[in-house]
């Protein structure tokens, strides 16, 4: 047989020889001008043909009579191109454009895309290059539909987005989505941006089912880049420099400004002015330091600057495969006195014996990171700052004893960090795994995976001794103690997963199952210890008062424990199935508790398969999906929620030496049970043309046995609330994404775009019988409207002159300031929750019409979770420029914020915007929108509809520009590939939130005073060896 | 290996609590102390208590008690739901003991004292919420989510359950401990205590009886300087506290230090009403307000205002703070009198009621409990708040006598009178001030006069408008020097006028003195209508 063949094969190559040959070179590149090692090129309908080489480059030798050339690669669009006589072809290939032989992760396994059954949303990272990231959650955003992503501010250390998929589902507990990187649960932040390779998302419950009591919130699974094979070794460095700002910053009024309205904010509720004259022009002129100006936003805010280096080298051969990479982040944090620092590295090793029967992975994922901040975690010193007066010196000396040392209490966290103080917070994560794959026979794989992943924390926080004092000049001033507190934690993740995977095809008949054994265990220890009044200025316990020392621990272990296992079913690639059971078991609760089971069907019909639509239409695919399945959630707030919980740390103090005491502080309840998620998905992928193409899907995910904290009788003796099984709240929605890709051509603008959009509702259906839940001062969850809504007392617009009487008979003559005013009768009574109510105070709604303003006129105003999200992205390239952009929105969402800096003298003594200034109440200006100015305690705690704003923005999320050089010219200086670029990051925003402050916020933050978001200006540069 | 790979589960699974313990697995006699210890410390958990009711009633004011105050609260006042949770936060714990005490193996003494602390602290806890709320639910075990809803027992049963419990007490308590465990419930505790339960609710023969007891215990003692009674300094030798709470200088991060330092002095807002600078007798023992005390000169020299240094601590510039009961200066800062000293320096700082810092709306703060050795240092003090003190059980026993009738006037006379001639006070005896054959209500008014002076901010005030049922005549608009008149500098003249700084609302009689039941409580147990 072999002879005939070899005997065949030399008379092809006679004949040819007898034919007229001719000779065609060229070069294949990928869509990024990177040359395409490896790709087929063939003539004609010919077998054998040539194969580019590292450079991308070909020869080969044709006969005349060829018309055309054929270039093929895995998982490139094949590209068919006439010669024309020509004797130089370069093809620029494109990745096939249908992306249905994708390989998509899904949990323990991969699926290609056109077999997919579930609602998997995959991202494609090739855009982090050039993006001055800085956590890898912030790929996702932007990209995605169903996905909520919302940057947590902009301090360094302190970048990770809450990540909603699909909507909350729990009450009080977990509502983040499991990560899984490289199989293995993990954190999104540990993980080099630059690293990954790729990103999906299981939003519907029969992709997640597979993770069972840890996927109520969805799953995201991350590969990081791998080693690979045929390519040679390949080095990438990639630096970015950026410069960052604050997105906005609050504008405040000056200290003569403030002085004065303050003055007229007092007479507004008759209480005299506190500034006369002679101190108004004094804070005017400026001249006595005992009248300062500072602006607080100017003292504590700067322009920062970053920079990212990352390199990496990979390669492989036969019979293995490598990655290394090291990342370095030096990061500047818009705040004064904050930075973080952050090595990370990431180590993949693969290697297969005995003829590729077993198959050996090894790899490690880990950073190292150190952050700073001020003496005070940095929500208290942006806290401090939004309530820091103008009128507030910020350095003075001690008349008395000459001590420079003497800060103002604003003026405190730079006093402490010029005097040495401050937080450094080292972490230390290292994420190492080892597995080992069997297949004995074609279609069997025995897997056994061991993987620990390692947090250290270490936190130090040293405060010198110094004083502070409330005025310039101040005989009596306070002394702080220095301080010293170290606090080190460690957490474990342990896991072990054993399975077995059997694929098996026959004809038309495609089966795949999967069996498999996991064990998780968590292990957590906390220490810390503190000393005071140190000896000297060094961060060392020896040095601090020996009677001061205080120590304290913690240390808890979960463990969970599961049997698992799938099976998959294809006919004739047109019809799939899939089955998923999942079965967990939870220390977390009481025997008789711990199991659950989640299980989940799917189903696909690949529609455009069938006969009868061929004939329809050839270039389209259509597939239509449907899902059902159960999840479950066990992250809840205890690690034993079946022991009542004693606190150990009730001191008390005997004859004055402190002794060790216990109490109990939570009930146990030993009926908590998992939280159950439902969920329905139906939904459709369409590709018509190899351009465009559309997915969409509709979701309705219950969750019940939701665990809240709901109100117990007190008389119990415990004030924290345990939790229990009572919530019930569905989410519907649905969401879409509609892609195009122009035609390749290297002559013109190519481009690209992607559209996502989402629409979410939100209902809470039962509260196990309780009408509503109260969350804090501001938020209740009433059954029947949507989750955590703000409740308070509804505004209808403000009060003007023409609602009140005043003295003989409203005699106009009497100016303004001198009238007594009374409400008009049959205007609602409002004295029970505002006292004097005069022409430029808020209108509050009498919502039960009974002509009484009180506690029942309360009502739900506003609520904090968009329902409408959307985001674009676009990639545009011509010749040797590229540009990227990506855009996202929310449609209305109410914020609720009130307190300093928003609320005009709140608590008495707040900071003023300008914006309050310009637009308030006065006589002058009776405006219906915005209130007058006024100095009332009362007033301020009350939660009404006028702290509410919409969130809604629109905004330009990134933009990149780039350069790469012609490969021609790089090449001379042994470099394949020369990129330059421009970026910027939250460039440009739409939204009609208060000037000063950034729409993209948790929902929960209900005051002004948070970290802003960032803006970030870069220019770096990709080289390729 | 096996068992690495599927067995093991149950085991795999079943972990125990590591950083606390559940009071099932209580083993060690070291466990059940701990949980003693737990009980002490829940009784502490608001620091607002007992001091803050002063505030509330006719001593004084504080902004954020406001609505207590001017009895406008309602039953989702926090202050209101704040003792009702500490109380019962008390009671979870003491029951906790008490049901795995049997479990444990002590010797004898340790589980006689163990278990007398914990029957004494829940009785303490159940007599407060009786005074405050009338009937409460009774809770007799730890109990869980399962025993939620529990009907109100009467007040009656509740008083009776706390008799119960206090005589047992008594019986288990020691009469003294070690130095090192000093602030453990004593019998001396239990016995006064019950004293002030019969007293309170007005059976007063058995009161008189249960303050004998106390001093048939020949322990407790009147101490001769009052001022140091209520500071760190004059904690180890104090036998005239008989239960007080124990806090610690400078023990910030156990949570053992409390603010009073920092509330009365760095902060303005706790204000002294002018009434009770008022109570103060002359040292002739005549009111200020008595046309016939001729010590009291109402006439201000402003002369000798020159520098702090001339300033002394009782006023000496001011002919009005002259020549005063002590206690007024042990109690209270009047102005210009040293309120401060300077942190590195230690130079003495003077209370102008002009100054910001200082501004309140009366002019008076309190200096009762204030460590000026605390140099303004925030929330550091170690001042240990007095529930029951020898004197109190001395007033006891006369309030008792004089309200059961038919009693000893010489006997009744001699116990107000060491109370009053402690040797730092030395105010007159009565049969001096007052004169001999006193009618019942005029005694009667003596010993309450002699109360509102010698406990004044020991958190006593409110429960004694409580039982006399005075609200009307005690509830009134709050007055004080108005501080804006009185100016810093002596040229200007000194002018003192008192003002009406805050109105209160008119007394309610129909709303009674009891609090209402927390709407936290009645919302989740369905068996309280």
């Amino acid at each position: 047989m072999r002879k005939l063949l070899f005997i065949i094969f030399i008379s092809l190559i006679s004949i040819n020889t007898f034919a007229q040959l001719r000779t065609i070179t060229g070069k294949v590149v990928d869509e990024q001008n990177k040359p395409l090692p490896g790709v087929v090129v063939k003539a004609g309908k010919a077998n054998a043909g040539a194969v580019t080489n590292l450079q991308g480059n070909y020869t080969l030798s044709v006969a005349d009579t060829t018309k055309t050339l054929t270039f093929s690669f895995l998982s490139y669009m094949q590209q068919t191109v006439s010669i024309n006589g020509k004797s130089v072809i370069n093809v620029t290939l494109k990745e096939s454009i249908t992306e249905l032989e994708e390989v998509v992760a899904i949990g323990y396994g991969t699926q290609t895309k056109a077999n997919l059954t579930g609602a998997v949303s995959s991202v494609s990272v090739k855009e982090v290059e050039g993006r001055a990231l800085t956590s890898a959650d912030q790929i996702l955003q932007g990209k995605l539909s169903g996905v909520t992503i919302v940057q947590n501010s902009g301090r360094p250390g302190d970048d990770n987005s809450e990540i909603r998929i699909r909507g909350v589902s729990s009450i009080d507990n977990n509502n983040d989505p499991l990560v899984i990187i490289n199989g293995v649960q993990g954190n999104i932040n540990d993980v080099n941006p630059n690293d990954i390779e790729s990103m999906s998302v299981l939003k519907d419950a029969a992709s997640a089912a597979i993770y069972g009591s840890r996927a109520s919130a969805g799953v995201i699974i991350i590969e990081t880049k791998k080693g690979f094979t045929g390519k040679g070794l390949q080095v990438e460095y990639n630096v970015t420099g950026s410069m960052v700002d604050a997105t906005r910053l609050p504008e405040t009024v000056d200290s003569y400004t403030y002085a004065s309205l303050l003055n007229e904010a007092r007479v507004n509720v008759a209480l005299a002015p506190i500034y006369n004259q002679t101190q108004l022009d004094l804070f005017k002129s400026g001249a006595d330091p005992n009248y300062p100006n500072t602006n607080w936003y100017d003292v504590y805010y700067q322009k920062a600057y970053m920079q990212n280096h990352y390199v990496s080298l990979r390669g492989g051969e036969k019979n293995y495969k490598f990655s290394n990479s090291v990342g370095y982040k030096d990061q500047e944090g818009i705040l004064v006195g904050t930075s973080s620092k952050r090595l990370s590295f990431n180590s993949s090793l693969s290697g297969s014996f005995v003829k590729n029967k077993v198959r050996v992975n090894l790899g490690l994922v880990g950073y190292n990171e150190k952050g700073k901040e001020l003496i005070s975690p940095t929500s208290t010193v942006l806290a401090e700052i939004s309530g820091s007066l103008p009128t507030a010196f910020i350095q003075s000396i001690d008349t008395l004893t000459g001590n420079a040392n003497l800060y103002s209490y604003p003026g405190r966290f730079l006093g402490a960090m010029d005097l040495g103080g401050g937080i450094e917070n080292k972490q230390n994560s290292l994420n190492s795994r080892a597995s080992v794959e069997i297949e004995p026979i074609k279609g069997l794989i025995g897997k056994v995976l061991l993987s620990n992943n390692k947090l250290k924390t270490d936190y130090v926080n040293f405060t010198p001794r110094f004083y502070t004092s409330g005025t310039y000049e101040e005989t009596s001033i306070n002394l702080r103690e220095s301080s010293l507190e170290k606090r080190n934690s460690e957490s474990n993740l342990n896991t072990f997963l054993a399975s077995l995977e059997y694929t098996l095809k026959k004809g038309k008949h495609e089966a795949k199952f999967l069996a498999a054994h996991e064990r998780l265990e968590m292990i957590y220890n906390y220490d810390m210890g503190s000393v005071k009044n140190l000896s000297s200025n060094q961060p060392i316990f020896n040095y601090g008062d020996p009677t001061s020392p205080f120590l304290s621990s913690a240390a808890n272990e979960t463990a969970t424990a599961s049997l698992f296992g799938r099976f998959n079913y294809s006919y004739a690639g047109k019809y799939l199935l899939e089955l998923n059971m999942r079965r967990d078991g939870s220390s977390r609760f009481a025997d008789g508790r711990k199991w659950g089971n989640f299980p989940s069907i799917s189903a696909g019909w690949r529609i455009s398969e069938e006969g009868f639509f061929k004939g329809i239409k050839k270039d389209v695919y259509l597939k239509l999906r449907g899902s059902w399945g159960k999840l479950g959630n066990q992250n809840i707030f205890t690690q034993y929620a079946f022991a009542d919980q004693m606190s150990g740390s009730e001191y008390y103090a005997f004859g004055n030496a402190i002794v060790p005491g216990r109490g109990t502080i939570i009930l146990a309840n030993k009926d908590t049970r998992w939280e159950t998620t439902e969920q329905f998905d139906a939904g459709f992928d369409m590709i018509l043309w190899n351009r465009l193409s559309i997915t969409a899907d509709y979701f309705n995910k219950k969750t019940y046995d939701i665990l809240a904290r709901v109100t117990i009788p007190p008389s119990l003796g415990v004030t924290v609330l345990p939790y229990q099984n009572i919530g019930d709240m569905v989410n519907k929605g649905i969401e879409m994404s509609i892609g195009y890709n122009s035609p390749v051509n290297n002559k013109k603008i190519n481009y690209g775009f992607t559209v996502n959009a989402s629409y979410i509702t939100n209902k809470l259906t039962s509260l196990g019988g309780l009408p509503y839940v109260d969350h804090s001062a501001t938020n209740r969850s009433v059954v029947g409207e949507p989750f955590s809504s703000f409740y308070g007392y509804k505004v209808d617009g403000i009060y003007q002159v023409s609602d009140f009487t005043w003295q003989n008979g409203s005699d106009p003559s009497i100016p303004h300031a001198s009238r007594t005013y009374t409400l008009k009768a049959g205007m609602p009574n409002v004295s029970g929750v505002m006292s004097n109510p005069a022409p430029g105070d808020i209108k509050i709604s009498d919502v039960k019409s009974d002509g009484v303003i009180n506690a029942d006129d309360k009502t739900l105003i506003g609520n904090p979770i968009p329902k409408l999200q959307y985001s674009l992205s676009a990639n545009v390239s011509y010749k040797n420029f590229g540009l990227n952009v990506i855009a996202q929105g929310t449609g209305r969402t109410d914020a609720y914020m009130n307190g300093n800096l928003i609320g005009p003298f709140f608590n008495t003594t707040g900071p003023l915007l300008t914006s309050t200034v310009t637009d308030r109440w006065t006589i002058d200006n009776p405006s219906d929108k915005y209130q007058r100015i006024y100095v009332d305690k009362g007033r301020d705690a009350l939660i009404t509809s006028y702290n509410i704003y919409n969130a809604a923005y629109f905004r330009l999320k990134s933009l990149q520009l780039s350069y790469t050089f012609n490969s021609a010219f790089t090449r001379k200086f042994d470099v394949s590939r020369c990129r330059v670029f421009v970026s910027g990051e939250n460039l440009f925003l739409i939204s009609g939130f208060p000037k000063g402050f950034d729409p993209e916020r948790r929902s929960t933050n209900v005051t002004a005073a948070f970290h802003p978001q960032v803006a970030t200006y870069s220019i770096g540069l990709n080289l390729n060896f | 290996m096996a068992c690495l790979l599927f067995g093991c589960t149950k085991e795999f699974l079943d972990r125990k609590p590591i950083d606390f313990l559940a009071p099932d697995n209580f083993e060690t006699e070291n466990d059940i102390r701990e949980a003693v210890n737990g009980i002490y410390r829940a009784y502490v958990s608001d620091k607002n208590e007992p001091i803050y009711t002063d505030f509330i009633v006719d001593n004084g004011y504080f902004p954020d008690y406001r609505d207590m105050w001017n009895r406008t609260y309602n039953n989702e006042t926090s202050y209101i739901i704040n003792k009702w949770s500490r109380d019962y936060k008390v009671i979870l714990r003491a029951n906790t003991v008490l049901a795995y005490i049997d479990k444990v193996k002590l010797t004898e003494s340790t589980y006689k004292q163990y278990k007398g602390e914990a029957t004494f602290l829940r009785a303490l806890s159940y007599a407060d919420l009786s005074f405050f709320f009338g009937g409460v639910p009774m809770r007799l075990k730890p109990e869980g989510l399962e025993d939620a809803n529990k009907a109100l027992s009467s007040k009656a049963e509740i008083v009776e359950l706390v008799l119960k419990d206090l005589e047992e007490a008594a019986a288990l308590l020691p009469v003294s401990y070690a130095a090192s465990e000093k602030g453990r419930a004593t019998k001396g505790a239990a016995l006064a205590i019950k004293a002030r339960v019969l007293l309170y609710n007005k059976r007063y023969e058995e009161a008189a009886a249960y303050c004998v007891k106390v001093k048939a215990l020949n322990y407790y003692k009147i101490m001769p300087d009052y001022k140091t009674m209520f500071l760190p300094e004059g904690e180890a030798g104090n036998l005239e506290a008989i239960f007080d709470m124990q806090y610690q200088t400078n023990a910030l991060p156990q949570g053992l230090s409390n603010s009073w330092y920092d509330r009365f002095y760095l902060f303005s807002g706790y204000q002294v009403a002018h009434d009770l600078y008022e109570q103060y007798y002359s040292t002739n023992g005549l009111s200020i307000t008595n046309p016939a005390n001729k010590l009291y000169n109402p006439a201000v020299r402003t002369s000798d205002l020159v520098s702090p240094s001339t300033y002394v601590l009782n006023g000496g510039y001011d002919n009005r703070f002259q020549n005063r009961d002590p206690r007024m200066h042990f109690s209270i800062v009047v102005p210009y009198t040293i309120d401060s000293y300077n942190a590195t320096t230690k130079a003495p700082g003077v209370f102008y009621p002009t100054d910001k810092k200082a501004a309140n709306l009366t002019s008076f703060r309190v200096r009762k409990y204030v460590d000026y050795t605390n140099y303004n240092v925030s929330g550091i003090s170690g001042v240990n708040p007095i529930i029951i003190r020898y004197a109190d059980v001395l007033l006891m026993e006369a309030e008792a006598l004089v309200e059961k009738g038919g009693y000893d006037e010489a006997y009744v006379y001699s116990l107000i009178n060491q109370v009053r001639q402690r040797t730092s006070v030395m105010m007159p005896k009565v049969e001096t001030a007052e004169g001999l054959g006193l009618s019942q209500q005029a005694l009667r008014n003596v010993i309450r006069h002699e109360r509102r002076v010698e406990f004044a901010f020991e958190g006593l005030r409110i429960f004694d408008i409580m039982r006399w049922e005075n609200g009307p005549d005690v509830y009134k608009d709050l007055k004080g020097f108005n501080p804006a008149k009185l100016t810093r500098f002596a040229s200007t003249g000194i002018v003192y006028e008192i003002n009406t700084a805050l109105q209160r609302t008119p007394f309610d009689a129909t709303k009674g003195y009891l609090w209402p039941i927390p709407k936290t409580e009645t919302d989740a147990n369905k068996l309280i209508k």
